[in-house]
């Protein structure tokens, strides 16, 4: 497989962050965690993450804003954003897709095990494209 | 008289003041209009200026005017207060959804890693903290329909407001720990003895301090004073967090968020917590306030009566 996959967490809330770094590790990823959105864009950068996992309601700076600037960003605008959140769907899907996120999941709707698996397809994918491009 | 009657309790069905009731507005300018003919035809029997006919139509015009003026008006608060009750439900939706998938991805991994003996205590206090979240979630629904409805049940008591302070503080120790905000208390030697409902008051200043630890961004103190003043005792908790804009001051004490979102707000929160323990603490006789200073931090007040017999 290669190099190990760097999957970083942008989630204020502790017990999301450690649930979701217990899960991942045990999936052979590498993990790194920011709990506002100011650190997570800061992270992103130093970090270069294969895939980010993003709240929406975050301290010091919304997931909204974490998705434009890092999609501004040109050495981060190809990596995979996925929002995961427990705000309400219809009214911010669009909004967050239209910025460039790959996907939004409602926390409440997925189990870590579905959360792994839409990882590791949106990896898969984004390999396919990189190397037919 | 049996119709004003329905009238009246119609109007308390709908929780609006009576000026407010469509019923009411309605069986006004009703009779209004009645009333108006009436008179009409009599002035215009006994005065044949047309100057004095024209003045009271116009006059008659102006109080229609009025009154439909509250009829939109009554309106306009109707269309207010649902799309504030679809915010609240969107709000509350989101807060459920927090503490239920916490529960649902902890359940998953005890699943998922099969932990035994020791392993799996964490991961239960994890389950019973949000189960614990939850439950204090419903309670505060239940105190805001008994809010809006016939208005809170206390069941007042004497206690010493310090001690309900340490209880409170201990509580509140591990959030404080993780925030590096250090919990400190002032308050005189004497027991300050309050009347009020002891489990209602603890829930206010555990909302109130977990409030100041929530929001300070940086290392540093939240300070709990309790001090006497005539007739009152009064608890004050300053942190120096975010404070308050002079914008938002307004609406800290209502019940609802409007016109800004959940996440330009940063943290979560219901916005109902200060709301219940406003009506608590005017309930019991007491005031509630704050001073708060932009980036600089606030401080939150209340008072409740002072019990004289156990303090002499």
């Amino acid at each position: 497989m290669g190099k190990k996959k760097k999957i970083l967490f942008i989630e204020d809330e502790r017990h999301f962050q450690e649930m979701l770094d217990t899960v991942f590790k045990a999936e052979g990823f590498e993990t790194v965690s920011a709990f506002n959105g100011v650190d997570g864009v800061r992270m992103a950068e130093e970090e270069k993450p294969d895939i980010i996992l993003s709240d929406l309601v975050l301290p010091k700076k919304d997931g909204f804003n974490v998705i434009n600037e890092l999609k501004n960003n040109p050495n981060l605008s190809d990596t995979p954003i996925i929002i995961l959140t427990n705000l309400e769907e219809s009214q911010n899907i669009e909004k967050v897709i239209s910025s460039g996120a790959k996907m939004y999941l409602v926390k409440a709707n997925y189990t870590l095990d579905d959360i792994v698996a839409k990882v590791k397809d949106t990896l898969k994918i984004n390999n396919k494209e990189k190397n037919e491009g | 008289m049996i119709g004003h009657l329905n009238l009246i309790k119609d109007c308390r069905n709908y929780k609006v003041r009576l000026w407010q009731c469509p019923q009411f507005l309605f069986l006004i300018m009703g009779l209004f209009i009645i009333i108006s003919i009436i008179s009409t035809y009599y002035v215009a029997r006994f005065y044949v200026e047309p100057e004095i006919v024209a003045l009271m139509v116009l006059v008659l015009t102006g109080i229609l005017f009025v009154i439909s003026y509250i009829v939109v008006y009554s309106f306009e608060q109707i269309v207010i207060s649902s799309q504030a009750k679809s915010e609240f439900v969107n709000i509350m939706s989101h807060e459920l959804r927090s503490p239920l998938s916490a529960m649902k991805w902890q359940l998953n991994l005890i699943q998922r890693l099969k932990p035994n003996g020791e392993e799996i205590i964490p991961m239960l206090a994890v389950l019973e903290e949000k189960n614990e979240e939850m439950i204090k979630l419903s309670n505060k629904l239940l105190e805001i329909d008994q809010i809006e409805g016939n208005g809170l049940t206390l069941k007042p008591t004497t206690f010493s407001l310090s001690k309900i302070v340490d209880t409170v503080l201990k509580e509140q120790d591990g959030f404080a720990y993780i925030k590096d905000i250090t919990l400190v208390k002032n308050a005189p030697k004497d027991s300050l003895f309050v009347i009020a409902d002891e489990r209602k008051i603890k829930d206010v200043l555990g909302h109130l301090i977990d409030n100041a630890i929530r929001y300070s961004l940086k290392k540093g103190d939240v300070v709990i004073s309790i001090e006497k003043v005539p007739g009152f005792v009064k608890c004050s908790i300053s942190d120096s967090g975010i404070g308050i804009s002079s914008n938002d001051s307004k609406k800290v004490f209502t019940k609802f968020f409007r016109n800004q979102s959940i996440v330009s707000y940063q943290t979560r929160g219901t916005g109902i917590g200060l709301f219940i323990a406003k009506a608590i603490i005017e309930a019991s006789g007491g005031k509630i306030g704050f001073e708060s200073v932009e980036g600089r931090g606030s401080t939150f007040w209340f008072t409740l009566p002072l019990s004289t017999g156990q303090n002499a």
